[in-house]
C-alpha cells in the first residue's frame, strides 16, 4: 500500500491513542510523555503525508488520481504547493498539518492545563485523519470500465487534468495556509473552553486563550481578505465580497472570534462576561467546522456561484459527526457546569468599558448568526415546520430559498452603526466607572473632524447624485457609515499614539481598530459608488470614451506580428492578452496600455484525448490614489465581419457596426429555395455585389436546413473572381424575407470586437490600506498577549485606564 | 452589563427585522419555466438548460445585455428567453445549464443574477459513457 495511506492510518491511531492517553495523563501525570509522544507521531504523520502528497505532485506522478485532477506537465514550479491543497484532500491535509504544528505549542505552552485541554484538541485532529483515511489523496486512478482511464491509453498517464488558471495566482498560494492556520487557532480557546467546564477551573481561562484568539482573529482576517483580494483580481467580478456561501463560511467564524476576542479582555481584566466568552469559544469553533460542512458537502450547489464538488459519503458522515459531537458535547458541559462558571458581581455603571465592549461582543456575536442564518438559509428554508411560521412564510420553500445580498446589506449597517460608535467610544472609557463628562471632552476632537469629513462625503454623494448617479445605498446610510468610521478611525489613532509610550506591542488593539475603521469607509464608499459602463471596442475604430475620465482603444493582441503556428500556441499562455490604449480623454494625465489576459484552458476529459478549451478572461486593474479603473472583457472576443441587413430589392452599404462604411454594396433581388425543406433543402437570397471599382457580381448565399447532422449549414459561400466569402447570418426572416449578409472581401476584413465593462471603483485603496493595519494590528496584540502569558501574567488584572 | 443585553437585544430586533423585511421583498423562490411565465413580475430561481445557439451578447448605450434561451430539463418543449444585463459571468461560455434569479415580465425572463452550472469532469464522463 502507498505510504501516504500508511502515513494516514498510522496518524489516526496514533491520535486516537493521544486522546486516550491524554485523559489518562490528567490523572496520572506519568502518562503525559506517553501522550506527547503519541501527538509527536501524528504530527509526524500529518506533516509526512502531507510531504508525500507534495512530493507526488511536484514528480507529475498522473496515475494518481488526486495529480491527475490538480496537476498538469506544465504546471509551474511555484504553483506546485496550491496544486497541493487545491483539492478537497489536500486542503484537509493542510488542516491537519497545522492542527499537528500549533499543538506542538499548545503542549509548549499550556503548562498545568496541557492533559486537560489537549483531549479535546486532539481530538479534531483524529477526526481528520479519519476523513482523510477515507479520502485519500494517494489512490491510484481507476483503469478500465466506463468512468476509469481507458486501458489503451499509455500508462502512467503522461499528463494531468491542470490546476484551473484562476488558482494558478499568487494570492491562491498563501490564502489557505494562513485561513486554516486562523481556523486551527480557533480549535484552541474551544478546547480551553471545554476544559476549564469539566474541570470547573476558570482562573486564569481568559489569559491562556486570549492569543490563540487574537491568533485566530489575525489570520482568519488577513485569510479572508486574501481571498476576497484574489477574486477581485481574477474573478472579473469588479468587486472583492459577494457575500457567497463560500465567503461566508469563513466570515461567520471570524465573526464569533472578534467576539470572543473582546469578551477574553472584559474577562481578562474586570472578570465578566466568563458565561459569554464560554459560548463564544464553543460557537467558533462549531461553527468553523459547520460552515466546512456546508461548502464541503455540497448541500449548497444550487445556491452559489462556487462550483462544489460533494465529498465523498464515508468522509461526509465522519465530517457531520464531527459538526454534532463538538456541538454536543459543547451543549452537555455547558448545560452541566453553567452554575459553576464564576460570575462576578455586576458592579460596572452603565458608563464604562466594561458596558461598551459588551455591547461590541453582542454585536459581534449577533452578526456572526445572521450571517451564519443567512449562508443556512437555503436549508432552513426547506424545513416544514418554518412553514408554519407567519411572517417566514414567504420566505420558505420546499426546494430551498436563496438570501440574496441586501439581507446581509441591511442587518449589516443595522450592525455596523452601533459597532461603530462603541468602538470610537471605547478607548476614551475606564474600566468599571468612566467620568463621562472627561470622556466626552476627549471624544470633541475626533468628533468634530469626523463631522467636517462627513461633511465631505456628503458634498460626494450629493455631487453623484447631481450628474445623474443612483447609487443603491440610502445617501444618508452612506454619510452615516462613513462619518462613523472616520470618528471611530480618529479616536483610536489618538488612542494609539497615546499608547505608543507603553510600546510598540501596546499598540495593536488601537491600530487594528483604525484599520477597521479605514476598511469600513472604503467599503461602503467603493461599494456603493462603483460605475459600470460596458462597451465595445472594434479594431481600427476611434477611442471610445468612458465616463471616468479615459478613452478606450483597441489596440491589438500580445500575440500580434507571429507566425500562424505561434499563434495557436500563443492563445494557450496566461500571458495572452487583449491590449488596451487608454488615453485621458481631457487632456490631462497620462494614458497606459493595458492588458486584458484572454486565453484558452484546456479541460481534460478522461475518456478522450484532448479536451474542449475554455476560454479564460482576467481583468486589468489600473490603480490610482484614489480609485482603480477596472478594465474587465466582458464576453469573448469575436471577430465581426462586415454585413448589411436588408430586405428584397433593397440596396445597402456594407460595413461593421461602430466602423466606417465599406465602398462595396449589395442588392438584394430575391429570395429562393432548393429541394424539399424537410430534408436537406435550401433557402437563400439572390443577391449582387458592387465592388469600389463598380463591378457587379453575383452572389447565392443560402443555408441548408435539416441537413444530416440536424443544424443547419451555409452553402454557396464564395464570393466569385474576389476571392471573398459571404455567409447569411442568423437566416432569413420567413415572413418579412430580411436577410442579414456577412462578408469577407479584399479591403473590408473581418475585425475583432472586444466586448469589456468598464468599472469605477473609487476609494478602494482604503480597503486595502484598513485590511493591512488591521493585519498588523492584530498580529501585534496577539504577540503581546502571548508574551504576558509565557510572562505567567495570567491573574485577571485590575482594571487600568488606558490599555486595551 | 445586563444593560448591554438589553440594548443588544434590541439592536438584534431592528437588525433581523429590517433584513428579514428587506430579504422578502426580493426572495427568489424555485419554480419551473411555465410557472415563472404564469407569474409576471415575481422574483422567481427557474433553472434550465442553455440552448446554445440562441447566446447573443449585445452592447447598447453602455449597458452590455446577455439573451439566450432556456429550455426545462423535462420537457424541452418548455422554453423562455432570459435577459441579464450585466457582463457575462466569466463561466458562461462552458455551462450547459444556468439558474436564472430575476422576474418575467413582457415575454421575457429578466434575470439579475445567474447561477452557472459547469459539467465537471465526473458528470461529463457519464454522459460520454452513454
Amino acid at each position: 500500500m502507498e505510504i501516504g495511506r500508511w502515513l494516514m492510518v498510522l496518524g489516526l491511531v496514533s491520535s486516537v491513542l493521544c486522546v486516550v492517553l491524554y485523559a489518562v495523563a490528567s490523572r496520572q501525570v506519568r502518562a503525559t510523555v506517553w501522550a506527547r509522544w503519541a501527538f509527536v507521531v501524528a504530527t509526524v504523520c500529518a506533516v509526512g503525508g502531507f510531504w508525500r502528497l507534495m512530493f507526488l505532485v511536484s514528480h507529475y506522478r498522473f496515475q494518481y488520481q488526486y495529480v491527475y485532477d490538480y496537476v498538469s506537465a506544465d504546471l509551474q514550479g511555484k504553483f506546485l504547493y496550491s496544486a497541493t491543497w487545491a483539492g478537497q484532500e489536500g486542503s484537509f491535509l493542510l488542516w491537519a498539518v497545522w492542527t499537528g504544528i500549533l499543538g506542538l505549542f499548545v503542549i509548549l505552552k499550556s503548562g498545568r492545563w496541557e492533559a486537560r485541554v489537549m483531549p479535546f484538541y486532539v481530538a479534531s485532529l483524529a477526526f481528520l485523519f479519519g476523513i482523510l483515511t477515507w479520502l485519500s489523496p494517494y489512490v491510484m486512478l481507476t483503469r478500465g470500465g466506463a468512468n476509469g482511464y481507458p486501458l489503451d491509453m499509455a500508462w502512467p498517464p503522461i499528463d494531468g487534468n491542470g490546476l484551473n488558471p484562476s488558482l494558478q495566482n499568487y494570492w491562491m498560494a498563501i490564502h489557505p495556509p494562513t485561513i486554516f492556520l486562523g481556523f486551527v487557532g480557533l480549535a484552541v480557546p474551544f478546547a480551553y473552553a471545554l476544559a476549564a467546564l469539566t474541570w470547573k477551573d476558570h482562573s486564569d481561562y481568559a489569559a491562556r486563550s486570549l492569543p490563540w484568539t487574537g491568533l485566530a482573529v489575525a489570520f482568519l482576517g488577513i485569510g479572508l481578505f486574501m481571498g476576497g483580494y484574489w477574486a477581485y483580481e481574477t474573478q472579473g467580478w469588479h468587486g472583492f465580497w459577494a457575500w457567497d456561501p463560500v465567503e461566508n463560511a469563513s466570515l461567520f467564524p471570524w465573526l464569533a472570534s472578534l467576539g470572543l476576542l473582546h469578551g477574553l479582555l472584559v474577562q481578562r481584566y474586570r472578570g465578566g462576561m466568563a458565561r459569554t466568552n464560554m459560548v463564544m469559544a464553543m460557537l467558533g469553533w462549531v461553527m468553523f467546522i459547520y460552515g466546512t460542512f456546508l461548502t464541503r458537502s455540497g448541500v449548497l450547489s444550487s445556491f452559489s456561484v462556487h462550483a462544489f464538488s460533494s465529498l465523498e459519503k464515508g468522509a461526509l458522515w465522519l465530517l457531520i459527526a464531527m459538526v454534532a459531537l463538538s456541538a454536543l458535547a459543547s451543549l452537555v458541559l455547558l448545560a452541566w457546569r453553567w452554575k459553576s462558571i464564576p460570575r462576578p458581581a455586576a458592579d460596572a455603571a452603565p458608563f464604562s468599558r466594561d458596558t461598551a465592549l459588551s455591547v461590541c461582543v453582542t454585536l459581534a456575536l449577533v452578526s456572526s448568526i445572521v450571517v451564519a442564518g443567512g449562508t443556512s438559509w437555503p436549508l432552513m428554508s426547506r424545513w416544514p415546520l418554518l412553514h408554519k411560521v407567519p411572517f417566514l412564510a414567504g420566505l420558505t420553500a420546499e426546494t430551498g430559498v436563496r438570501v440574496e445580498p441586501i439581507f446581509y446589506n441591511v442587518s449589516g449597517v443595522v450592525l455596523l452603526i452601533p459597532a461603530l460608535l462603541a468602538m470610537a467610544i471605547v478607548p476614551v472609557l475606564a474600566w468599571r466607572k468612566a467620568n463621562s463628562e472627561q470622556a466626552m471632552w476627549r471624544l470633541m476632537g475626533p468628533w468634530f473632524t469626523a463631522i467636517a469629513l462627513g461633511f465631505g462625503v456628503a458634498w460626494f454623494v450629493q455631487h453623484e447624485a447631481a450628474i445623474g448617479f443612483k447609487a443603491d445605498t440610502p445617501r444618508l446610510v452612506v454619510v452615516i457609515v462613513s462619518t462613523l468610521s472616520l470618528f471611530a478611525t480618529f479616536v483610536n489613532v489618538i488612542a494609539l499614539i497615546k499608547s505608543i509610550r507603553g510600546g510598540l506591542l501596546v499598540t495593536g488593539g488601537w491600530l487594528a481598530h483604525v484599520g477597521i475603521g479605514l476598511l469600513m469607509v472604503g467599503t461602503i464608499i467603493s461599494n456603493a459608488y462603483e460605475k459600470s459602463t460596458d462597451m465595445m471596442l472594434i479594431e481600427g475604430a476611434d477611442p471610445v470614451k468612458t465616463p471616468y475620465g479615459y478613452a478606450l482603444q483597441f489596440e491589438g493582441w500580445t500575440h500580434d506580428g507571429l507566425s500562424r503556428d505561434e499563434v495557436q500556441k500563443a492563445w494557450w499562455s496566461f500571458e495572452h492578452a487583449v491590449k488596451i490604449n487608454v488615453t485621458p480623454s481631457e487632456g490631462r494625465g497620462k494614458g497606459f496600455l493595458a492588458q486584458a489576459p484572454v486565453f484558452y484552458h484546456r479541460q481534460l476529459v478522461m475518456n478522450q484525448e484532448e479536451g474542449a478549451p475554455q476560454t479564460m478572461r482576467w481583468p486589468h486593474i489600473h490603480r490610482e490614489l484614489h480609485r482603480d479603473f477596472y478594465i474587465a472583457i466582458a464576453s469573448d472576443p469575436k471577430l465581426v465581419r462586415p454585413t448589411a441587413t436588408l430586405r428584397p430589392g433593397e440596396t445597402a452599404s456594407i460595413g461593421t457596426p461602430g466602423l466606417e462604411m465599406t465602398q462595396y454594396s449589395v442588392r438584394y433581388k430575391k429570395i429562393y429555395t432548393e429541394g424539399e425543406m424537410a430534408s436537406g433543402g435550401v433557402i437563400g437570397a439572390e443577391m449582387e455585389l458592387k465592388t469600389p471599382d463598380g463591378k457587379s457580381i453575383p452572389i447565392r448565399p443560402g443555408i441548408r436546413i435539416g441537413s444530416a447532422e440536424g443544424g443547419a449549414s451555409q452553402v454557396n459561400t464564395e464570393v466569385p473572381d474576389l476571392n471573398g466569402a459571404v455567409i447569411l447570418e442568423g437566416g432569413i426572416d420567413p415572413s418579412t424575407q430580411q436577410a442579414t449578409v456577412a462578408f469577407e472581401l479584399p479591403d473590408a476584413p473581418a475585425r475583432w470586437a472586444v466586448p469589456v465593462a468598464i468599472t469605477n471603483k473609487p476609494a478602494v485603496n482604503l480597503v486595502w490600506l484598513g485590511v493591512i493595519l488591521m493585519g498588523i494590528g492584530s498580529l501585534l496584540s496577539t504577540v503581546r498577549r502571548s508574551l504576558e502569558a509565557g510572562k505567567g501574567n495570567l491573574a485577571p488584572a485590575p482594571g487600568t485606564v488606558g490599555t486595551p | 452589563m445586563r444593560r448591554g443585553y438589553v440594548v443588544a437585544l434590541i439592536i438584534l430586533v431592528v437588525a433581523m427585522g429590517g433584513a428579514i423585511y428587506s430579504f422578502s421583498g426580493v426572495v427568489a423562490q424555485h419554480a419551473d419555466i411555465s410557472t415563472a411565465i404564469s407569474q409576471p413580475g415575481k422574483t422567481l430561481q427557474i433553472p434550465g438548460r442553455i440552448r446554445k445557439d440562441t447566446v447573443k451578447y449585445e452592447i447598447a448605450d453602455g449597458r452590455g445585455t446577455l439573451r439566450f434561451v432556456i429550455e426545462d430539463f423535462v420537457d424541452p418543449s418548455k422554453s423562455i428567453e432570459v435577459v441579464y444585463a450585466k457582463p457575462k459571468p466569466e463561466n458562461f461560455d462552458a455551462a450547459v445549464s444556468v439558474e436564472a434569479i430575476g422576474e418575467y415580465r413582457e415575454g421575457v425572463f429578466e434575470a439579475h443574477n445567474l447561477l452557472v452550472k459547469c459539467p465537471s469532469k465526473y458528470n461529463d464522463q457519464t454522459s460520454a459513457a452513454k
